[in-house]
């Protein structure tokens, strides 16, 4: 039963009587199984917010499925200490079945669940959103991706963020999809679930992807369609890919707006707003702190979120929701997207956007990562713009990647220190923790740049 | 190289080339290199599959790329000797 196919039938009614089977551990169980089980275990505890944290075994999505068609309000999360304030009971995925934990105090519920922002740059929100309403952008993402009841999908993403819940799980759900759920993955259960299960749909991450693309032998199908999401995907990673794979979408989205938009397969530069869905670039003048200057994205989606807490206070989202993303809009009405507004800076005049100038490091032979960062000290040319490489090959140096910048890099996007790393610090999502590497290589007491300070732009 | 040669190779790469904060007392021969032991990640884990082809001169393919495989230093020293010496046979005929 899809909402394709009953448009009567409200979204909810869809996912309970989904088809679909999603496996998980060597198990397999029914969309039908998993919620009674989940309601057998809410059924003492009706009416009040529960938290869920790391949805990782079958208990834990049996109550994230049944606290969904049962319309009881919970908060999903990885970090038990940021339910605790919130919630009066906490599950939390233990390695043996589930655990149960009283919270400190229950909060107001403001919909049906809510996400915690990725909080990369700042703290975190608390995200509420309607069910219904996510679930019909999940019936908007199935439509575009042509998920079916054949299709065999592998989501190696989180859960308790709104790419692997509302973009991965919830499509697959409503198309009554096999799932083949693969929490906590590493290179090598991706490895082993991409060569076995051989599924059709794979939903992942660019830091996932790039070590299991490098030994992936080329596909002779070329039937596979790779979902990948953030500000990494580079259009190397995308022919690398399409190349083992067959087919790279690009998936744009936010915790506040859930799916926004998707590319055409292969083409990830230029993403497609969802049915709906409207786009729009503004000048972004409100951010002076980074001096930015380009244009930001804003949104106006028919199905994001009612609204934000922090601190108590709720906040009910615009109609028009500015994603402080710069983008640029084509003439076709698709969009491409340069990286965050508040990780860019104006350097002697010109826009930098921070995302970027990693894409172009990340091309260059030998550096598996590099994360930009501006620093509050002034260089000639502007605020300081300093880059942490992360690369196993014992020849590249400060030095080295130096020289490829005064020859490949305009002026303006020279850095001015960098700073090597066997493994730049990550967030569980795989993006580079922000705060992280602020504090350990940049901010006072620990400062220790630069390695190498490029003297010349 | 013996296998236990090659244990004290690989506690050496562990604990000098991977930016992991492991020290030697952590890294005995059965220690899991997952959550259970190590708890490399996914790109530590790419790391050092990458330094076990270069500083051992051997291919691992992808057959080997397997959780039990990866269970144990011991494990890791076996596929090794297995490439080492089929890299052997190969160069010999």
């Amino acid at each position: 039963m899809t909402l394709a196919n009953n448009t009567e039938l409200d979204a909810l009614s869809c996912l309970a009587s989904s088809a679909a089977h999603i496996n998980l551990a060597g198990q397999r169980y029914g969309t039908a199984e998993l919620i009674a089980r989940g309601r057998k275990l809410l059924s003492s505890k009706p009416h009040i917010l529960l938290g869920l944290c790391r949805i990782e075994n079958a208990d834990m999505l049996a109550l994230l499925l049944a606290s969904f068609c049962s319309r009881q309000a919970c908060l999903l999360a990885a970090d038990p200490s940021l339910l605790a304030k919130r919630c009066a009971v906490i599950y939390g995925a233990a390695d043996q079945g589930i655990s149960v934990t009283q919270g400190e105090h229950s909060a107001e519920c403001r919909g049906d669940f809510a996400v915690l922002s990725s909080g990369t740059l700042g703290d975190p929100k608390l995200i509420w959103h309607d069910i219904n309403a996510t679930l019909s952008t999940a019936d908007l993402v199935r439509k575009r991706l042509e998920l079916n009841a054949q299709s065999r999908v592998l989501i190696s993403v989180p859960l308790h963020h709104m790419y692997g819940l509302g973009a991965a799980l919830l499509p697959a759900l409503l198309a009554g999809s096999d799932i083949y759920f693969l929490p906590k993955s590493n290179l090598l259960t991706l490895y082993q679930a991409l060569t076995q299960i051989k599924p059709d749909f794979i939903y992942s991450t660019p830091h996932q992807m790039r070590p299991v693309l490098k030994r992936l032998r080329p596909s002779t199908s070329g039937q596979q369609h790779l979902v990948l999401a953030g500000d990494a995907v580079t259009p190397e990673l995308a022919i690398q890919a399409q190349q083992c794979l067959g087919q790279c979408f690009n998936l744009y989205g936010s915790s506040e707006l859930g799916v926004v938009a998707i590319s055409a397969a292969n083409e990830v530069q230029r993403l497609q707003a969802l049915e709906g869905v409207s786009v729009r670039s503004e000048a972004a003048n409100d951010c002076s702190d980074t001096k930015e200057q380009g244009e930001t994205l804003w949104v106006q989606h028919p199905y994001a979120a009612k609204g934000w807490c922090r601190d108590q206070h709720f906040q009910k989202l615009a109609r028009w929701w500015n994603s402080r993303d710069v983008a640029a809009i084509h003439p076709d009405g698709t969009f491409s997207l340069r990286g965050r507004a508040d990780l860019s800076v104006n350097r002697a005049g010109k826009l930098l956007v921070l995302a970027e100038l990693e894409q172009q490091l990340m091309s260059w032979p030998e550096i598996e990562m590099a994360v930009a960062s501006v620093l509050p000290q002034q260089q000639a040319g502007g605020l300081t713009l300093a880059v942490l490489i992360q690369t196993a090959a014992s020849h590249v140096n400060g030095e080295s990647i130096h020289q490829l910048a005064l020859e490949r890099l305009p002026y303006f996007a020279r850095p001015d220190c960098y700073h090597l790393a066997t493994a730049i610090p990550c967030l569980a999502s795989g993006k580079p923790d922000r705060k992280k590497i602020m504090r350990e290589y940049y901010d006072e007491p620990n400062r220790n740049y630069p390695t190498v300070t490029a003297a010349a732009r | 190289m013996n296998p236990t040669e090659i244990i004290q190779q690989l506690q050496r790469l562990l604990v000098e080339e991977l930016d992991l904060n492991l020290s030697a007392d952590d890294v005995h021969p059965e220690v899991s290199l997952f959550d259970d032991g190590l708890g490399l990640d996914s790109i530590s884990l790419a790391e050092f599959i990458e330094l076990l082809e270069t500083q051992f001169n051997v291919m691992i393919l992808d057959e080997d790329l397997d959780m039990s495989t990866f269970r144990s230093l011991t494990r890791v020293a076996a596929l090794i000797e297995k490439r080492s010496q089929a890299l052997a046979k190969d160069v010999a005929v």
